[in-house]
Parts: structure tokens; sequence; C-alpha cells
């Protein structure tokens, strides 16, 4: 099977990538999958919500991939093994990938530097999940060639969902520019931290006869079509889970929570069963 | 944008879906580059490079044939090469100039003897035109059916059949395929047809003629896999088979285009080669459907007896006003009465045609809303111009007429 290299991506911060990124990577460690969260964000979330320390020096962050002709090996720090996750890892990412950034900056491959790392230094796992800054900035342009599958997350209102079509103009854009060949699907757009006593929030994610503008019917217009999966609620549980380092099943795995961890892990039945070229 | 008016998505959207859209369209250019280098690797390809041909005497090639067996393998009918026409002339000057720059490809059918799969034109050319005794062969050893399905590929990817014998070709693969007749064949086709026309659910439909119609996989997966539609056959190809020879024969020698001779079937034979002569055959349907008119109108030789047939029609009017105006006398009834004994019954029979057409256009005319949209109505423009090319001509024909009576007038 073609390695999952699903990125996670956003055009605005705290729309819940990350949380989105450490509890899909968690469903699908439950589903038997083998899985490398790769942080490629400065605020270095990932290192928090996966409670691993933060890294102490460059050579711990995926700075150290990035190198021309890195042959390995990758920086990965193991996740959740004290809760029996065996095949959860994590390359960390944090205030270190500013310098990093500084130094790609003058690579003449700079945009490629991901992607050669994986092709050059391939890993093992069975899902590579990139947890995409919030902003389109170097780190995320590098993400589009390094992976086959896109999942937008945004919060269903309309700055976000504004920030979200840009984002997809981007990805055509930028897809075209950098020739890439098979270009990355998307997947979907994953909405979160939904409150259903929002009326914008029931507006925008409305659907079904009569509804002509919202965001399901406008992205089934697009000349490709992309797939909006059923919302994520707003609850305290997945941030406090988040900020512990733990998954929301980790977390607390009674009948409160069984509903969102329903929703992940259709998600990540859906990433694995798309077609990644 | 209004103030306090919330934007909507889909204007939101604009950016993405002009993004995505040119991306697309890229992806659809550099997917039509692609194929059209398959092609072109397809045409050298089907001779399979430059490499791995030989010298073979002009002498032991022949043309295509396929061989239908029925049931027992008793041969019941031989075919050839699905296409007609070769243009001798222009391949010979070509390999005269650049030689012979692909080879042709042949398959083994006896002790010495080839036939051709690939390559009719430059064989007949170098053969017959310019008289060479050695040709560049490849060899593709395989079975009848997979000969017919490789020269109908490769003619149908080169693109150089056309309708009907694409038509044709398709008809006889399927009877190779099927072991059926022609008529068997074509009966199948239709019944498919009208099986997918009338049952709504066209996926169901197809699931349900697989099961209930034998053969119908074969038919619709060769028609899918040669880019051709069941109703594209069964409408625009097997009309063509049954057209009169005169007519195919005509199209094969590209004279006449395949929709030009659907319609000229429906017109007198008499005038076929007038409306083929020239350039005439190539013309656009619609001037073609004005030239028919006309040839028709021409041919029918018009007497007095048109207005004696019908004396209450606008042209039997038109006749009293032109030989009234050509004369300064009304040409009464029992004139004209007396003229229909005179033509006789035969030309009686061939005015009457014309009146009918006549009547019948301004019919259609009057029934038409007759306002300015007319001009955008491409029916009545048509009608337009077929009853005004029909009243000239009788017009024409009536001036001629009242001179005529005027200088016998003259003379008694």
């Amino acid at each position: 099977m073609t390695q999952v290299r699903l990125a996670i991506m956003s055009c605005a911060g705290g729309t819940g990538k990350s949380t989105v990124a450490t509890n899909l990577a968690y469903s699908l460690a439950c589903l038997g999958q083998s899985v490398c969260l790769i942080d490629c964000d400065s605020n270095g979330t990932a290192a928090l919500f996966t409670g691993l320390e933060n890294p102490s020096s460059i050579g711990e962050t995926l700075v150290a991939a990035l190198k021309p002709g890195f042959k390995g090996p990758w920086p990965l720090k193991p996740v959740w093994r004290d809760y029996g996750i065996e095949k959860v890892d994590a390359v960390l990412g944090g205030h270190f990938l500013n310098e990093g950034s500084r130094q790609i900056q003058k690579e003449p491959r700079a945009a490629y530097l991901l992607a050669d790392a994986i092709e050059d230094a391939p890993l093992p796992h069975d899902v590579v999940i990139f947890d995409c800054p919030g902003t389109i900035e170097q780190f995320h342009q590098m993400v589009l060639p390094a992976c086959n599958q896109i999942l937008i997350v945004l919060k269903p209102d309309t700055k976000d969902i504004n920030a979200g079509f840009g984002l997809i103009q981007w990805i055509a854009e930028f897809s075209r520019d950098l020739r890439l060949k098979p270009k990355p699907k998307i997947l979907g757009v994953q909405p979160n931290a939904f409150d259903k006593d929002a009326a914008m929030h029931r507006e925008c994610l409305a659907d079904g006869p009569g509804i002509e503008d919202s965001l399901p019917v406008v992205l089934r217009s697009l000349p490709e079509p992309i797939h909006v999966f059923p919302a994520i609620q707003q609850t305290r549980y997945l941030t406090n889970a988040g900020a512990v380092g733990l998954p929301l099943r980790l977390y607390r795995s009674d009948r409160t929570t069984w509903k969102i961890a329903g929703l992940f892990e259709a998600l990540a039945k859906a990433v694995l069963e798309a077609d990644h070229g | 944008m209004a103030k306090g008016v919330k934007r909507s998505f889909t204007n939101l959207a604009q950016g993405a879906n002009t993004a995505q859209a040119v991306s697309l369209l890229g992806e659809k250019d550099e997917e039509i580059e692609a194929l059209k280098e398959r092609i072109r690797q397809l045409e050298v390809g089907v001779a399979g490079g430059t490499t791995d041909w030989v010298w073979i005497d002009v002498n032991l090639i022949e043309p295509m044939a396929i061989s239908i067996t029925d049931g027992s393998g008793k041969v019941v009918e031989v075919f050839g090469q699905p296409r007609k026409f070769f243009d001798l002339e222009g391949m010979a000057q070509s390999l005269s100039i650049e030689g012979q720059q692909d080879p042709v490809v042949l398959r083994t059918v006896g002790e010495g003897r080839y036939q051709l799969l690939d390559g009719e034109t430059r064989w007949r050319s170098i053969k017959d035109v310019l008289g060479q005794a050695k040709i560049k062969a490849r060899f593709h050893e395989c079975t009848d059916e997979e000969a017919l399905a490789y020269t109908l590929v490769g003619d149908a990817l080169k693109n150089r059949f056309n309708a009907l014998e694409q038509g044709e070709s398709i008809v006889n693969l399927l009877r190779s395929k099927l072991k059926k007749t022609e008529q068997e064949v074509v009966s199948l086709l239709y019944r498919i047809q009208n099986q997918l026309v009338s049952k709504g659910n066209e996926k169901e439909a197809i699931e349900w003629i697989y099961e209930n119609v034998d053969g119908s996989e074969i038919v619709l997966r060769l028609l899918s896999s040669l880019n051709i539609t069941i109703a594209t056959m069964v409408n625009a190809r097997l009309p063509l088979m049954s057209l009169p020879d005169k007519l195919k024969e005509s199209i094969n020698n590209r004279t006449l285009t395949p929709s030009n001779a659907l319609i000229l079937r429906n017109a007198p034979e008499a005038i076929w080669a007038k409306a083929i002569e020239g350039q005439n055959g190539t013309m656009p349907k619609r001037k073609m459907k004005m030239l028919i008119n006309k040839l028709a109108l021409e041919m029918a030789d018009l007497s007095p007896t048109l207005a004696a047939n019908d004396g209450t029609t606008i042209d039997a009017k038109n006749a009293e006003v032109e030989s009234s105006s050509g004369s300064g006398d009304i040409a009464s009834e029992a004139n004209l009465q007396r003229s229909v004994t005179l033509a006789g019954a035969e030309s009686l029979e061939k005015n009457t045609n014309a009146t009918t057409v006549l009547k019948e256009l301004l019919k259609q005319l009057r029934t038409l809303r007759i306002d300015e949209t007319i001009e955008n109505d491409d029916k009545g423009l048509e009608l337009l111009e077929r009853v005004s090319t029909s009243i000239q001509a009788l017009s024409e024909y009536y001036q001629d007429k009242g001179k005529e009576g005027k200088n016998k007038r003259q003379k008694q």
C-alpha cells in the first residue's frame, strides 16, 4: 500500500489542527496503523498535545531532516507508549523551526526539501501526518510537495471559511506552480469547534434541498468538489485532553466522549480508504 | 459590496473556484499533449519502431482479408480492410521524397504469403505507383479477429475512417466475435439501443441488458473501448450501411459526406449526380438541403397545367398576374384546361408534384409565427429560403411562358 501522507492545514490559527492531528493519529493507531506525526509549526503545539518534552536542540526537530543530502535517521520521539500505544512517533517542531527557516531560504530546492527527505530517507510508518502552521509560510509550502492528501480544519464561521477558500485557492495555484504530479488531493474539510447554539455555525454547515449558499453546497460545486466531514462539536474535554498531552479517549473514555471519538475513527477510516495515487 | 450585508460563500469561493478551474484546464492540456504523443508513438509503434524490419517482396503481400466462419468452422464470408479510400498519389509523392519511414505491418497467412495489417496505402503506392519490388515490413502474427481489431483500432486512432467504414468494420468485428450474420448483429444493436431508451435508469438498464440480451456485454464493451456510444452506432452508423451502393461509393471516395448522403437518399435518384458533383457533396447539410430543393424543382418540367390543377393556390394567382402583366390578356381557366389536355398525362403528374411541394411549403410557412423572431428561427428561415427559391423558379417559368404566348399571338 502507498504510504498515506496527510497534511492537516488551515488558513487561520486556533482552528484545531493539532487537536485533529493528535486524535487522528491515535484513532489510526487503534486501527493498527503505524503513524508518524510531523510538527511543521513553530508554536510547538504537537509536543504539548503528545505530552513530549520540548526539543532541547535544533537537531531534535524537523530541521535536522531538511539538510540537503539528508539520509536519516529521523529524530523520532515515541508517543503514548506508557498508554499501550506502540506505533505512534513524532518529529517535533517548535521555535527551532524559525531558525531553520532562515537556513532553508538559501537552498535552491527549498520548497522540495521535505519531499526530498521523505524520498531519500523513507519513514517506515503506514501514515505520516503533517501538522501545518496556521499561515502559509515556508514550512507550509514545503508540505505540499511532500503530502498526497490534505485535510482542511476550520471553525464553521465566515472568517475561517473565507480563509479556507483562500487556502484551497493557494493549494491549486501552488501545486501548479510547483508542477506537482500527481498533485495532492484534498481529502475534505473538517469543521471543528462547532457550537450548535450558534446560528452562524448552523447556517455555515447547512445542507439539503433548498440550501444554496453554505459551505457544503459551495464546496460541492467547485470544479474539483470537496467533501465536508461531520462537524466536531466544541467541547472542553478536547481542550483539556490536549493540555495534558493525550488524545481524547486516553484522557476520558466514558460515554461523554464516545460521539467525538467516533468522528475521529470515521475520519481515520476515510484517510485510509482514500486514493493516495 | 454593500455595507452590512453578509457576503455569500459563493462569492468568497470565487478565487478558489478560478484557481481550481485553471489548474484543471492545465492538466487537461497536459493530458491532451500526452495523448497526442501516445498516438504519435502508436503511429510509429504500430510499425514497432524502425529497428526490427525486413525487406519483403511486394508481390508476396496481399491486402487484409478476414474470414467469417459459421458455427461448424465453415467459411461463410471473407471481408477485407475496412478502409476503402487510399490516397496513392499523395503517398507516392511523400515516399519518393522522404523514403519509407515506417515499415508496414504483416502477418503470415501461408508459406511465403503475407497479409497486410497496416500500411495498405504505402504498399499499393510502392507496388503500383512507384513500381518498386520491395517494401520495409515488420511482422505481427495474430488471429483473424485480432487482425480486424488491430486495423480497426489503429485506423480509428489515426482518424482514417469515415463514419461508414467505421460502422461497417465494427459490425464486422462483432460478427466475428459473436459468430452472427450481419442482420443478426444489426438487430442486436437495435435491440440494445431500444432497451436502453425504454428503461429510465441507465446503469440499471445496462445491467438488465447484460443479463437478458445475449452478446450485449461484448457489444457495449467493444463500443466503449472505441469511444462510440450505442446511440451513435444505431442512429449515425447503421443508417449509412443501408444506403444505396452509389451513395456509399461516393462516401468512400470522400466526395460525399455521410450526413449529406442520408439527406440525399430521400431525394429522387435522378438528381444525385448533380448534388454530388464538384465540391457539392461535401457542402454543409443545410446548403445540401437547399441544393436538393433547387435541383428537384429544376427537374420538374413545369407547364401551364400547374395553375389548372389548383386555381385557388397562390402560385396559380401569381401565374395569372405574371401572364396578365406579360400579355395584357388574362389567362382563362378554359385556356389552361386546354393546355392540360395538350401537355398530356405525364407532365400533368410532374406538375402536380411541383404544386404539391409549393402548397405544402406555403402551408408550413403560414403556420409559423411571422414576426421579427422568424429570422432567428432556423426552421423558418430555411423554409423561407425554400419558398423563395420555388417561387422564383415558378415566376421565371411563367415569365418565359408569358413571352412565349405573346410571341405566338403576335405571329397569329
